[in-house]
C-alpha cells in the first residue's frame, strides 16, 4: 500500500470529527515539518529521502484547508493514483525493454497489475510483474529505472547495467556516479527499503529485487555531518 | 542478516543486505523473498552492439536547441524575442526545459465549435452528463466575457522514452489552477467519445522533471509511434519534429503553432523582419 491516499481513509474519518463541518469534505493533505508531502512518492521514499534521522513513529500533520495545489498533485480518486502508478511501470519498462513487455500485455494484465498491488495480493502481482523482471541472461536490462533523491530532490539519469570502462555489473556505487560524479562516501549514507546496501551491489540485481511495486529503484542519499568509524567499514571502493 | 552469493570462476562475487527486524515493511516483502535466480557471470556474454541503429526521433541537441532561435511569427505577439526560452543547465538532459508563456482568452481554449453547440445544448446520454456540467458551468462562468487566464508551456525531453514531453499549466489570475476536468473538457472537447478511462491514461498532473512542480502533462508513451508516421529521420530536418510535434499535442491545449511557421520551414530563407 505504497501511497498515502490508499491507506488514509481512517484518517480522514477519524479528524472529519473534529474539523469545521464545512472542510470535511474537502481534500485531505499531510505535511512533515512545514513541508507537504508529496503523495505520489512511496511512502517510505519520502521518510528515507527526507526525514530518515526522525524517530519513529513518523509523526505529521493532517490538513483539510489550503491545498498547496502549486507544490503537491491533486489527488481527486483512486483513477489517479492508479494512473500515476501505471506510467511509472510504463516508464520503467520503456527504460528496460523500450517498451516492448508492457505493450504487448493486455488490458487484463496491467489491470491486474494494479489490483494487485492495491489489495496487497503478492501472487497475483509477481504473476504478471516477473515478465517485466526478466532480461536477457548476462546482458540485463536496456538502462536501469533509478530515482536518486539528492538534497531532497528527485534526479532521474540514464544508468547501464554493465559498465562500459569496467566491463562488468555496473555497482551501486558506479550508478551513484552517473548523479554526481563528485560524491563522496564518506559524507552519505545511502539508503533504500531503510536499509543501507553495499555500494558493491550489482545494480541490475538491485532492480530485480529492491526495485518498488512501480518498477523503479528509489535511492536516498544523505549527508552525514559525522560519520562513525563502523559506518565506514564497508563503504570504500 | 541474509547473504546472496553469485560466484564466478575467479573470485566470489557477493551482496549483502541487512534487514532491520523493526521496520517489517509490506512493501519490501517480495523483495526479501529472495530469488534464487542470481546474476549469471559475464564470461558468455555478447558484447551489446552499438546502439546507434537509426533513431527514430533527433537526439536531444538537434531536438530542442533550435527551437528558440524562432522568431515570433504571429502578428499577435508583440514581443519580438523568442517564442521559446531555454532554462536551466543545456548542457544537461535531464536539467533544463523550453518555456512559453502568454494570456489567453478562456472561451478560445474551449474549443469554438464546442461553443456553436452549446447554445443549442440538449442533453443527451447519462454519460455526458459529467462532461456538460463541467463545460456549462465553465462557460457560463468566464466564457461570455473575455476572462482571462495565464497559460504556461514546457517541453522536456524525456531520457526514458527519448522524446519531447509537454508538461503545462494553466491558472486564473488569482494563482488558481485549472481543475483536471476542465483540462480534460478543453481537450477532448464536448460531445466527445474519449473515456475517462482513456483520458487517465492521456492527460494527467504529474511532477516537472526540472522544477519538481505539478503541472499537467500529456504522456508521452505514443508519441514515438505517433511521430513515426508524421516525421521521417533521413528525410525530415530535426526542427520540423519538433513543430509537427507541437502542434499535435499542443494544438488542443490552446498553443497554436502558426502558419507562417510552416511557410519558414518549407523555404530555407527566413521571412522579412525576422
Amino acid at each position: 500500500m505504497m501511497y498515502f491516499p490508499l491507506v488514509t481513509d481512517k484518517v480522514r474519518k477519524h479528524f472529519t470529527q473534529y474539523i469545521n463541518p464545512e472542510s470535511a469534505n474537502k481534500e485531505m493533505w499531510i505535511d512533515f515539518n512545514g513541508q507537504p508531502i508529496k503523495w505520489n512518492y512511496p511512502i517510505g521514499v519520502w521518510f528515507d529521502a527526507f526525514c530518515f534521522e526522525s524517530p519513529l513513529p513518523w509523526t505529521v500533520t493532517v490538513h483539510f484547508e489550503d491545498y498547496p495545489e502549486t507544490k503537491i498533485l491533486h489527488c481527486p480518486s483512486k483513477d489517479a493514483i492508479k494512473s500515476h502508478f501505471m506510467s511509472s511501470i510504463k516508464e520503467a519498462d520503456s527504460l528496460k525493454h523500450k517498451g516492448q513487455v508492457i505493450n504487448t500485455m493486455q488490458d487484463k494484465d496491467h489491470h491486474q497489475l494494479w489490483l494487485g498491488f492495491l489489495n496487497d495480493k503478492f501472487d497475483q502481482f509477481w504473476s504478471v510483474n516477473k515478465r517485466l523482471m526478466e532480461s536477457t541472461a548476462g546482458e540485463g536490462f536496456r538502462n536501469i529505472p533509478i530515482k536518486c533523491y539528492l538534497n531532497e530532490k528527485p534526479f532521474q539519469k540514464l544508468v547501464k547495467p554493465i559498465d562500459d570502462t569496467t566491463e562488468n555489473w555496473t555497482t551501486l556505487q558506479e550508478a551513484l556516479f552517473e548523479f554526481d560524479p563528485k560524491l563522496n562516501f564518506n559524507e552519505v549514507r545511502v539508503i533504500t527499503h531503510g536499509i543501507e546496501p553495499s555500494l558493491k551491489t550489482p545494480i541490475q540485481w538491485m532492480s530485480e529485487h529492491l526495485s518498488y511495486p512501480d518498477n523503479f529503484l528509489h535511492i536516498a542519499v544523505i549527508n552525514t555531518n559525522t560519520t562513525s568509524h563502523d559506518a565506514n567499514q564497508d563503504r570504500t571502493a | 542478516m541474509e547473504t546472496v552469493y553469485a560466484s564466478r570462476e575467479n573470485s566470489l562475487f557477493h551482496s549483502s543486505i541487512a534487514i532491520s527486524h523493526e521496520r517489517k515493511k509490506e512493501s519490501i516483502r517480495q523483495s526479501t523473498t529472495l530469488r534464487t535466480n542470481l546474476l549469471k557471470p559475464l564470461e558468455h556474454r555478447v558484447p551489446h552492439q552499438s546502439i546507434r541503429h537509426a533513431t527514430s526521433t533527433p537526439n536531444y541537441v538537434s531536438l530542442l536547441h533550435p527551437l528558440p532561435q524562432l522568431r515570433p511569427f504571429s502578428p499577435h505577439i508583440t514581443d519580438s524575442g523568442p517564442l521559446w526560452k531555454v532554462y536551466g543547465n543545456r548542457e544537461q538532459i535531464g536539467d533544463s526545459y523550453l518555456k512559453h508563456t502568454c494570456v489567453k482568452r478562456l472561451a478560445d481554449l474551449i474549443e469554438s465549435d464546442s461553443n456553436t453547440e452549446s447554445q443549442t445544448e440538449e442533453s443527451s446520454s447519462a454519460a455526458q452528463l459529467s462532461q456538460d456540467s463541467v463545460e456549462t458551468e465553465l462557460e457560463s462562468t468566464y466564457c461570455k466575457t473575455d476572462y482571462l487566464v495565464k497559460c504556461e508551456y514546457h517541453v522536456v525531453y524525456s531520457v526514458s522514452y527519448s522524446v519531447p514531453v509537454l508538461y503545462f499549466n494553466i491558472s486564473h489570475a488569482n494563482g488558481s489552477l485549472l481543475t483536471l476536468n476542465e483540462v480534460w473538457s478543453m481537450f477532448r472537447g464536448k460531445k466527445s467519445l474519449i473515456t475517462d478511462a482513456d483520458m487517465w491514461s492521456t492527460l494527467s498532473q504529474q511532477d516537472h522533471p526540472v522544477l519538481n512542480l505539478p503541472f499537467f502533462t500529456i504522456h508521452p508513451c505514443h508519441t514515438s509511434r505517433l511521430m513515426g508516421t508524421l516525421w521521417n529521420y533521413s528525410r525530415d530536418p530535426p526542427l520540423s519534429y519538433l513543430i509537427t510535434w507541437l502542434s499535435v499535442v499542443g494544438g488542443r491545449l490552446g498553443l497554436k503553432v502558426p502558419n507562417e511557421l510552416g511557410l519558414y520551414l518549407a523555404s530555407p530563407e527566413k521571412p522579412e523582419g525576422s
